[in-house]
């Protein structure tokens, strides 16, 4: 009984762990690998060891996306966090028009990030929708380049994931408020407490597990993204608009730079894994790996 | 009872999942199906023919004719044509090359620098080796120019097959509206540039995306300086980018902008179509363009139009009224190794054949294609404009763009992203030239 | 007191009805101009089409090959996502209540903390030596990797909870494992199964940066490529690009509105799991 139990468990695990040893694990491993060599995917793999880390080090560009990849996070913790559970907020107690309000909200994450940065791309054109908004409501002067000025650009690309995200994190935000026991708020407000009140001394507090939650899925998200940059600037002017994987790919597939493209990469699951770490190491007492 | 549902729901669920994943292969199953002609296993040889003439190309319409009709007269060919809009045939190339999937034949651009790793990586055949298998294309049925300019280390790898010349023109209502003359010098651009934006009106419809269209700009501004042509074509021998005429080029596009005489967003108006739509909406004067945006262009607005030479700079030393910026830019590739493969070979050459014929390039010709093969290009069932474009520009010499002398993919992907700032106002003249120079000189081997 | 409570209220329903025309607005804008000529969409962004160009959809159905990648996009989607459920519960149930390892869990685990952008370039070499480029097995192969470590987190977590008691009788009827696992423990796991289905459903459908890299020839294309191809250089007509933009949202928009209390529910576990 007892091997046949150890035969099944393999049995079992075998084909997810396979295929994500194969697939997954081996290839990071390649990944790190890749990143010491001088690669064009054509020719073999020249070792070079750090020299890919020390032109990174000096390269103004790749810090130019790492800068830019920051920015989104800042955006993360201070705009698309904060309006998802004001939305959330706004809408726990609302009976009319609760699951239409909540329906459209979400809609924007349903639907693929490629498809919403193409339409945004249409959106910011010179004569495009936006600007043309802007002047119906007589708001001419806050018309914008919106892509090719390059302290604008960065705000353009990020908006749509902005817009996009919100709608996730307003979901997780309105669950787990709809978890905390509606007697808790009454009680609150019997007590005199206005709704301004209840939201900072009762939601935010008991949200603050679903909080660590949402920093570090807004944080890793950051770092991953690609799609809305690439349909909408590929990135540019220059690399005003490149993320951190959006110049991974520019220098991967758009100049052969494997080996180089690698490295920016291995950074990239150095910051996510380090990330991931630290602050759950700091924020909760739990097994770091357990969220 | 609950369970039951749930119990249907998951095996409905999972007999769903395993019907479809039982037809397996439905990816390669859709390859032959889409080939257009697949009746049965019959066909014997398969090539596949990878280009950009589909989708919304003007092209497309004559190109998918002509095809049908070759596979109707050669059933024993199962002929795989593979599309991919514009630029975007250029990554599914890289991909397929790095991946050992190269097609047979395939369209690709001309210019050293799409060339070279191609050349380099025995992928393109010497079309010498197609001429000789050939019965009715001959070298001789293209201009020596042709030739010459495409060659790499003296040898043809690819035959061309479309040629462009660039051309500017101007909005002759708006001209006459604000009682203005349309440009011949720098001095006079600059002053129509201003009365222009004092009414509301861009000047010249001109942004930068990928480099598109910018860099052609930049080619016809610095080609009039002294070493301009020449130093484009040491740039793969010298590795240099910091030149007088380059750098002049760069500091009048800073200018131009500067004055704003393109539009505001060149990011947004970069790239063909865009860079054509501010123009056609008459909030453009002029646009600087070349023959493949013809069939966008509107043709209330081209009955509007008039063509000029490109605005001599102070200092030229060629004149602008000679010569255009332009040359061979879609060419036919064909694979070394499956020309090698004896199986493929006389279908391959069936199929060059057939796309390299006069009456291939006549039916092009007729959708506004600059043909490269010399043949008598009947005019009258052209777009009227378009066979002005191609009148005005027939006695032009052709001057090759700059970009297509960049020595490799590195520096012409950082060339690309420079320029884009450059238009945008992001970086001074001084960087452009000093960043595109670093890259050039980063490709020495 | 209670005036100002109502203004309030009313404060309130403007905030989210405003909002609400910030997520709307720009769809109702794309499927306007999937009707507009060119410059229409241009000239008069906002008004109803002078006549509808239904063309439009024909267009890019059939000549953006549209058609191709919606259906490549469905055949991949159903294959991932089923070989994503199947061996998700395989692992997540030995994980679960056969034999329980914080080793195992960890090695999944890294799966979350790594993203997927990390493997793309030594995947595509390691797919291009199996000669999987360019196919939809190394596609699929991709998807379910990708999907996995979320899956049995969520999975893992749900099958947790399932009383004990139903699997031992089973044992003692002398039902064996495999038994158990698909008559018992799957269909009690149907809503876990749901949840993580929708999430894998989501990511697959919309993924966009694998297939980019991995599928070069048309007629494999993935419709997330389909669309972007739209943008092709030379020639941009917006009218059928938005015909394009609309056919790729309008079934996952409908999809959504009909299970979304069972997305809304699987987003949220998905994320608070991972």
């Amino acid at each position: 009984m007892k091997q046949n139990r150890g035969l099944f468990s393999v049995l079992f695990l075998a084909p997810a762990s396979l295929l994500f040893l194969l697939f997954f694990i081996v290839p990071v491993f390649f990944s790190v690998y890749y990143s010491m060599t001088e690669w064009d995917a054509v020719s073999k793999p020249e070792f070079s060891a750090f020299s890919n880390f020390a032109s990174l080090w000096r390269d103004a560009d790749y810090w130019t996306s790492m800068r830019n990849t920051l920015w989104l996070v800042v955006m993360t913790l201070t705009i698309k966090i904060p309006v998802a559970l004001i939305l959330a907020y706004l809408l726990l107690r609302v009976k009319r028009g609760f699951k239409f309000f909540r329906t459209v909200y979400f809609l924007p994450v349903v639907i693929a990030p490629m498809a919403i940065g193409l339409m945004f791309s249409l959106i910011y054109s010179e004569s495009g929708m936006l600007n043309q908004t802007l002047d119906l409501f007589g708001l001419s002067f806050l018309q914008q380049n919106w892509l090719s000025d390059p302290d604008i650009v960065l705000f353009a690309v990020s908006a749509p994931q902005v817009w996009q995200n919100i709608g996730l994190f307003f979901v997780i935000f309105l669950a787990a408020l709809q978890g905390i026991p509606n007697e808790t708020f009454e009680s609150a407000e019997i007590d005199g407490a206005s709704s301004t009140r209840t939201f900072f001394s009762i939601a935010v507090p008991m949200l603050w597990d679903v909080m660590q939650v949402v920093i570090i899925l807004g944080v890793t998200g950051a770092l991953k993204m690609f799609d809305h940059a690439w349909a909408i600037t590929q990135g540019g002017p220059g690399v005003s608009s490149a993320f951190a994987s959006v110049y991974m790919f520019m220098k991967g597939f758009g100049s052969y730079e494997f080996g180089y493209a690698s490295a920016i990469s291995v950074t990239i699951a150095g910051y996510a894994l380090a990330f991931t770490i630290v602050f759950k190491k700091f924020f909760s007492g739990k097994d770091s790996l357990e969220y | 009872m609950v369970t039951k549902k749930i119990q249907a729901a998951f095996i409905l669920i999972f007999a769903f999942g395993f019907i479809l994943s039982g037809c397996g292969g439905n990816g390669q199953k859709n390859e032959s199906a889409s080939s257009g002609a697949s009746e049965g296993s019959t066909k014997s040889v398969k090539i596949r023919f990878a280009h950009t003439w589909g989708g919304t190309d003007g092209k497309t319409g004559v190109f998918k004719e002509k095809l049908e009709a070759f596979r109707a007269a050669h059933p024993e060919i199962n002929l795989v044509d593979e599309f991919s809009p514009g630029d975007e045939l250029k990554t599914k190339l890289k991909v397929d090359m790095a991946s050992g999937n190269t097609p047979d034949v395939f369209l690709y651009w001309a210019g050293e620098s799409y060339m070279r790793p191609l050349v380099d990586g025995d992928v393109a055949l010497n079309m010498a080796d197609y001429f000789a298998a050939s019965q009715s294309v001959k070298k001789e049925q293209w201009s020596d120019g042709a030739w010459s300019d495409t060659a790499i280390d003296g040898e043809a790898y690819l035959i061309p097959i479309e040629t462009s010349k660039s051309f500017l023109m101007y909005n002759k209502e708006i001209f006459d509206k604000y009682q203005l003359q349309p440009p011949t010098t720098y001095e006079e651009f600059k002053e129509v540039s201003k009365k222009l934006r004092e009414n509301g009106i861009i000047p010249l419809s001109m942004g930068s995306k990928g480099s598109n269209p910018g860099h052609w700009f930049f080619s016809a501004i610095a080609t009039q300086f002294a070493g301009g042509v020449e130093d484009g074509e040491k740039l793969s021998t010298e590795y240099k980018f910091d030149t007088e005429a380059f750098t002049k080029a760069a500091e009048i596009i800073s200018e131009m902008k500067a004055l704003k005489a393109f539009p505001d967003d060149t990011v947004a108006s970069g790239d063909w179509a865009p860079s054509v739509v501010p123009y056609n909406e008459g909030k453009a004067a002029m646009l600087f363009t070349l023959p493949w945006t013809l069939s966008m262009l509107n043709k209330d607005i081209t009955a509007k139009s008039e063509l000029i030479p490109m605005i001599r700079m102070d200092g030229a030393e060629k004149d602008p009224a000679t010569y255009t910026i332009g040359g061979y830019t879609m060419s036919l590739v064909i694979n070394k190794k499956s020309f090698e493969d004896p199986d493929k070979k006389a279908a391959i050459v069936a199929f060059a054949d057939s796309l390299l014929s006069d009456e291939m390039f006549a039916a092009f010709a007729g959708t506004g294609m600059m043909p490269a093969k010399t043949l008598e290009a009947n005019l009258d069932t052209l777009d009227p404009f378009a066979a002005k474009v191609f009148e005005f520009t027939a006695p032009f010499n052709v001057l090759p763009f700059t970009k297509s002398k960049l020595p490799g993919a590195k520096s012409t992907e950082v060339f690309n992203r420079s320029m884009d700032e450059l238009f945008a106002g992001v970086i001074k003249p001084e960087q452009f030239i000093a960043k595109v120079n670093e890259a050039v000189a980063g490709e020495k081997p | 007191m209670l005036r100002s409570k109502r203004t309030l209220q009313s404060l309130k329903y403007v905030l989210l009805a405003l909002y609400s025309v910030t997520t709307i607005f720009p769809f109702l804008w794309v499927f306007l101009s999937s009707f507009k000529t060119n410059s229409e969409i241009y000239s008069s962004p906002f008004a109803l089409p002078k006549t509808w160009q239904f063309e439009n959809y024909s267009k890019a159905w059939t000549s953006g090959n549209i058609g191709t990648n919606f259906f490549n996009s469905f055949y991949i989607t159903i294959v991932s996502v089923a070989l994503i459920l199947l061996f998700g519960a395989m692992a997540s149930y030995i994980l679960a209540r056969v034999y329980p390892s914080l080793a195992l869990y960890t090695f999944f685990g890294l799966g979350i903390m790594i993203p997927g952008q990390t493997i793309l370039i030594p995947t595509f070499s390691i797919l291009k030596e199996l000669h999987l480029v360019n196919n939809h097995t190394g596609l699929i192969l991709m998807y379910v990797v990708s999907s996995l470590s979320l899956t049995i987190f969520v999975l893992v977590s749900f099958m947790k909870t399932l009383p004990k008691e139903l699997e031992e009788a089973a044992i003692v009827d002398g039902a064996g494992r495999y038994r158990t696992f698909f008559s018992i423990i799957l269909p009690l796991s149907t809503p876990g199964l749901a949840t993580v289905g929708i999430l894998a459903v989501l990511s697959v459908w919309n993924e966009y940066l694998f297939a980019y890299v991995l599928i070069s020839d048309p007629v494999l294309k993935t419709l997330t490529q389909g669309i972007y191809g739209m943008k092709g250089e030379y020639m941009t007509d917006y009218g059928p690009m938005t015909a394009g933009l609309a056919i790729t949202m309008i079934p996952v928009v409908i999809l959504y509105i009909i299970f979304q209390n069972k997305v809304v529910a699987g987003m949220t576990a998905g994320a608070v799991k991972g």
